[in-house]
């Protein structure tokens, strides 16, 4: 008899990374005969049902999107003080204090398991709502580095203090967060959605493919200046961003300001036919945990041209083998490794081959098999 | 239950109190197939009551008490041992607890290697507090496994036997158990354990919470008491037995290393503030063995160590003490240093005819010339002081103290002197001068004191420990929070703001208040002299050294500070004032000085933390200038700011302040000074040793950011942000940086610069990106082998003036640093005070 899964997330119902990963692996444990409740903390509009007819339950437990955090301060009396952030904490402790509630009801609603929380906020959630018996999971779906840039190192510290497990992206961020003071970490990648029967094309020319959100992070306008260094020259290719996101309006005026093709899409449900279309793919970011474009882009055979900006990435492929791998930030090594691929066909076909075959350890049943041994483990 | 995984071995003794949170840590373990076995040691209080609570609610708690009480550990853990039941066995004290994940993952990494031993951290914490440290951090720094002890010598210094996990046969096979009757049996169990075993590993995971009880209540804490060392030595002499048996000589290497480095090095330690007859009585005990050493390893162990080795095997107490003091209390020289032959030994009474001991002669012993004592820079020094009531002494071990001048006794917190007190010298003694002084000063609890006294032309400063007194005045005095017309004003000036009328008042900071140097502060000095009329007010913290003579200082983020900024028509500061001071003057950002690294909105870790992009984007919204350094720097400046304002280039105020002498800022004569300038960031790649022994002969290091050891104190200096890097720079002979600004200043000083980056592929590529090449500004080197080979060449180049004309760097100061006229301040200050 295999155990009851709950797994949390912020939220279920947006169109993201995060999002698609919790699906897939709540479908990838149904099909292993876990049962499974999924459940998202905080609602989200328009919602976006991932899998048509799921093997699990659903649940949101919030009835109510979550205000934002008040501004920090050098002055402690200030959060006491202030009108407004009384209010704004008095309404999020209102909100919290339900959610708790509403997941107590879900918990209590079928037989113990193990509580598995993809993000912080569900831990925090949890970390409120009484489980005795119930060993929990804690995931991070960044990078080490990048928690502890912000606030998130302390944070996940203290909140998966007492968790049975905490599993990372890669080896280098769980080593990363056991020094820093967890002392159960475990690495397990997130999986692809599913496996392309058929590769890409990458010898054809035409198009250098980014998809993601547009935000500072993503490091989006680090590709558009490069891409003004490439364009005049390769009158045949275009860029295509496939996103939306807070800097989009910027990103158009920057675009509008480079002589050369850029085409902006809004954001799709299924990457990896957004991605076929093109012929190279370009991961910009400033910071990622392992990311899925790229993990799809490689499934595809498709050549990626990334940055250095995780240990995600550097697991993910070898530059130079499996993908091209620049400094972050870095417009001119960005604009020097889309040329040569641009104007080198067998290049790109051979990166291509090499990163399909090397990001097979990456497909569903692999992984699950990690999450299957993981689950046994915590269970001993 | 059938077949449990581990065997948890928890022995107690009167203990009923905190045994419970032992077994709960057991219980609440992350493996949940273990057993407890809790051996009773024939305690005499509830203990079998509380087990019996416990184990009514688990079944897989076990309980065994022993007919009659043994008086130490080995009994009781012996009989467990015969008890357990699992394939693995761990062991835990009675005033301890495991860690969550402990036999989980000490299991798991046993069972991945298939290893027969596995040693995780242990955590000594302050059971109260629940904070401490690392037990041994250097042997957890990652995964590691050997296939034997001796692939893994250094395991011989992790000797408790409660931070492991064993495999239940090797014990039965080797029929291993604790030497009874003894303290410290783990030494020798753990020993024979790992010494038998096939494979051992470590793991970095922390496993054992060791809670260190106060002094005098846990039996082994008791270092002075006479039983505490004998059983120390007996256990090293059955130690040796086996290890004779072992026929390993690289094992038994490291344990005599280990012997007179860890565990001599700890009675000698506290023979120092033992009282006389304990501290004797302890000698007498250590001397038979110690004297039946083989003594080959104290030539690997600290000089000063083998000093006190020394003193101890001739059983002299004072002299055991007196070298101690270099080893205790920051390399303090308590006794006079003898020079000749190019040798410097320690001068003590013994060094004439002091008699042979280990097949050297005591000349050998006294060999203290790899510390080159009489080579450290005066300043750089560190006297032995000692003060009791209103009597001193000072060690004048150089013999160079200027008797003409007084010594002062000063109170200091941080680098900021609070009180001084003058002495008078009274009398000498051998290599002690004496001296009085008037009153003894009050000491807080934040304070420390120390003592100045002059040799040469320099003044040399070191501490010297007193006790700290007016504890309770310093609490009373320093409430949080004092209402008075100032406090009340703040308050308005920050709420209401705009009723507090404007002075002719200028608010300055640098370093986030850690210090009042660089570029602010060579502004603020050119600011003073054109506008004396300006008040100028420095928001530091309370451990910042001084501002200037004719400056105010107030405490960063105080109500002071609100006050001093609401009624400031001016503030400049380089990049850090806190954004809930409300500033309401003319605010002025100060560029660091040539641009290298990225900078704010450039640098992708700034732009991956919300936080800190927030905090840039609040800081850019209240600035009304900045200044910049060169053209250059202006572009970067609106960039990394996202600032449209007023961007001047003014270069860099701080290349402004004359040039010192050398012998101004102490340099010794006769080598060639290099400093190192690495950009602050959290691990420098920088090993000091490897430096000290490829240079220390013929190069002075002024090392920014480092510590430097005291036995390194005569090859390298550290700096922080409370000296002027940048005049170190202006006397310096060579440069050495890496992604840092003052590369500039040594390029517009004229001073040859040497590029080390050995962590580019991260800092670089991975983290922040630079604004420049520098590989035209001097050789680049990627590690410190290269390095090497480079400052060599670059030293032997130093008198060709070709190097400092470079093109190269005249572009790179035209263009990143700016104009360098000694009027950047001036030109700054004048740009301030044009705002209104």
């Amino acid at each position: 008899m295999k155990p009851r899964i709950v797994l949390m997330a912020n939220n279920i119902d947006e169109v993201g990374g995060a999002q698609r990963v919790v699906h897939v692996v709540a479908e990838g444990l149904v099909q292993r005969g876990y049962p499974v409740d999924l459940v998202g903390v905080t609602p989200f509009e328009p919602r976006h049902t991932f899998i048509d007819n799921p093997g699990f339950r659903r649940f949101t437990l919030m009835d109510r999107a979550w205000p934002p955090p008040p501004p920090p301060s050098d002055f402690r009396l200030a959060r006491y003080l202030l009108p407004s952030i009384r209010r704004r904490q008095a309404q999020r402790r209102r909100l919290t204090d339900e959610a708790a509630a509403a997941l107590a009801k879900i918990l209590a609603d079928g037989p113990r398991g193990i509580i598995v929380t993809a993000q912080l906020w569900a831990m925090e959630t949890v970390a409120r709502t009484p489980h005795q018996g119930w060993p929990v999971i804690g995931q991070y779906h960044s990078s080490f580095e990048a928690a502890a840039g912000g606030r998130d190192l302390a944070r996940s510290i203290e909140l998966y203090q007492d968790v049975d497990l905490v599993t990372l992206l890669t080896p280098t961020d769980a080593q990363g967060f056991q020094r820093a003071g967890l002392q159960s970490t475990r690495w397990l990648p997130n999986p692809l959605a599913f496996w392309p029967q058929t590769p890409a094309d990458p010898s054809r020319e035409g198009v250098v493919a980014y998809l993601g959100r547009f935000s500072p992070e993503k490091g989006t306008r680090f590709l558009i200046e490069a891409w003004g260094e490439i364009a005049a020259t390769h009158p045949g290719w275009r860029l295509r961003l496939i996103g939306s996101g807070p800097d989009e309006a910027a990103l158009r005026r920057q675009a509008a300001d480079v002589d050369a093709v850029i085409e902006f899409l809004p954001p799709v449900t299924d990457a990896m036919e957004a991605l076929r279309e093109s012929s190279i793919v370009v991961v910009p970011s400033l910071t990622e945990g392992l990311p899925l474009v790229m993990a799809e882009a490689m499934a595809l055979g498709l050549p990626v041209v990334a940055t250095d900006c995780s240990a995600g990435v550097r697991l993910l492929a070898d530059e130079g083998h499996t993908a091209r791998i620049v400094a972050r930030g870095d417009a001119g090594a960005l604009a020097d490794a889309l040329r040569h691929l641009i104007e080198n066909g067998p290049e790109r076909v051979r990166l291509g081959v090499a990163a399909r075959e090397s990001i097979a350890a990456y497909r569903i049943e692999p992984v699950m098999d990690l999450w299957e041994e993981m689950i046994a483990d915590v269970l001993r | 239950m059938t077949n449990p995984d581990v065997s948890v071995i928890i022995i107690s003794y009167n203990d009923a109190r905190r045994l419970p949170a032992a077994i709960t840590s057991v219980q609440r373990q992350t493996l949940r197939n273990l057993e407890i076995i809790v051996v009773d040691d024939a305690s005499s209080d509830d203990t079998a009551d509380v087990v019996a609570r416990l184990q009514a609610s688990d079944p897989r708690i076990r309980y065994e008490r022993l007919a009659t009480n043994s008086g130490g550990c080995s009994a009781p853990r012996n009989r467990g041992i015969e008890l357990a039941t699992a394939a693995w066995v761990m062991f835990c004290d009675s005033d301890d607890e495991f860690e969550r994940h402990a036999c989980k993952n000490l299991l798991q990494a046993a069972e991945r290697v298939d290893a027969d031993v596995v040693c995780g951290a242990a955590y000594r914490q302050n059971p109260r507090s629940r904070t401490g440290r690392r037990w041994h951090p250097e042997l957890h720094e990652e995964f590691r496994s050997a296939s034997g002890l001796a692939d893994f010598p250094e395991l011989l210094y992790d000797t408790i036997s409660v931070n492991k996990i064993y495999r239940a046969s090797l014990i039965e096979q080797h029929g291993l158990r604790f030497p009874e009757g003894i303290l410290y049996e783990d030494q020798l169990f753990t020993l024979q354990a790992m010494a038998l075993s096939g494979r051992i590993a470590t793991i970095p995971e922390t496993v054992y919470l060791w809670n260190v009880a106060p002094v005098d209540a846990s039996i082994t804490r008791r270092r002075s008491e006479f039983r505490n060392v004998e059983s120390r030595m007996e256990v090293n002499r059955l130690i040796d037995v086996f290890l004779a048996t072992l026929d390993q000589p690289s094992v038994t290497a490291v344990k005599e290393l280990k012997f007179l480095d860890h565990d001599l090095r700890l009675y000698l330690t506290s023979m120092c503030d033992a009282d006389d007859d304990i501290a004797s009585g302890l000698m007498e005990r250590l001397q038979p063995y110690v004297g039946s050493c083989d003594l080959s390893a104290a030539w690997q162990v600290a000089p000063m160590l083998r000093v006190a080795i020394y003193h101890l095997l001739i059983g002299d107490l004072a002299g055991v003490r007196a070298a101690m003091r270099f080893l205790t209390q920051h390399g303090a020289v308590a006794e006079s240093i003898v020079a000749g032959e190019g040798r410097q030994w320690w001068g003590c009474s013994h060094l004439g005819d002091g008699p042979d001991r280990g097949g050297h002669t005591v000349r050998e012993w006294f060999d203290v010339s790899d510390l080159h004592l009489l080579q450290v820079p005066v300043t750089q020094r560190s006297y032995a002081h000692s003060l009791q009531g209103r009597q001193g002494s000072t060690v004048n071990f150089a013999g160079d103290l200027d008797p003409m001048t007084a010594p002062i006794v000063q109170v200091m917190c941080g680098a900021r002197v609070v009180r001084a007190v003058p002495a008078r010298w009274t009398s000498t003694s051998g290599s002690t001068w004496h001296w009085e002084i008037s009153r003894m000063p009050r000491v807080g609890t934040q304070e420390h004191v120390v003592i100045g006294v002059r040799a040469g032309d320099h003044t040399n400063v070191s501490p010297v420990i007193v006790p700290v007194r007016g504890h309770a005045q310093a609490t009373r005095v320093r409430k949080a929070v004092r209402i008075g017309w100032a406090e009340v004003s703040a308050v308005l000036a920050m709420t209401l703001g705009t009723f507090v009328p404007r002075r002719n008042v200028i608010l300055l900071e640098s370093h986030a208040g850690a210090a009042c140097t660089g570029n602010v502060r060579a502004i603020g000095e050119a600011l003073h002299l054109a506008h004396p009329s300006v008040a100028q007010v420095w928001a530091c913290s309370a451990t910042a050294g001084d501002p200037p003579l004719y400056a105010r200082r107030v405490t960063r983020v105080s109500w002071a500070h609100a006050w001093a900024a609401s009624r400031a028509r001016w503030c400049i500061d380089d990049g850090t004032m806190p954004l809930d001071i409300r500033v309401r003057g003319a605010a002025t950002v100060v560029s660091e000085g040539a641009p290298v690294r990225h900078r704010g909105l450039d640098d992708p870790s700034v732009l991956t933390s919300p936080s800190a992009l927030q905090q840039l984007r609040r800081r850019a919204g209240r600035l009304r200038m900045i200044l910049a350094a060169s053209r250059r720097d202006v572009e970067v400046s609106r960039r990394a700011w996202g600032f449209a304002g007023d961007v001047t280039a003014v270069g860099v105020a701080r290349l402004d302040m004359a040039v010192p002498t050398r012998a101004e800022l102490d340099f010794p004569e006769n080598r060639v000074v290099v400093t190192y300038v690495p950009e602050p960031r959290a691990r420098i790649p920088f090993d000091l040793h490897a430096w000290v022994d490829a240079f220390g002969d013929s190069t002075y290091l002024v090392a920014v950011g480092l510590d430097a050891a005291p036995d390194a104190a005569w090859a390298i200096r550290a700096l922080t942000s409370h000296d002027e890097i940048s005049r170190y720079i202006a006397a310096s002979d060579l440069v050495i940086s890496d992604y840092s600004s003052y590369i500039g200043d040594a390029c517009a000083r004229g001073v040859p610069v040497v590029i080390y980056q050995p962590d580019r592929a991260v800092f670089v590529d991975r983290l922040h990106g630079l604004y420049s090449g520098l590989e035209v500004l001097g050789p680049v080197a990627s590690n410190q082998t290269e390095l090497h080979s480079r400052v060599t060449a670059a030293l032997a180049d130093l008198g060709d003036e070709r190097i400092r004309q470079q093109p190269a760097r005249e572009a790179f100061v035209r263009d990143m640093v700016g104009p360098v006229d000694g009027l950047s301040g001036a030109r700054a200050a004048a740009e301030i005070v044009r705002l209104r």
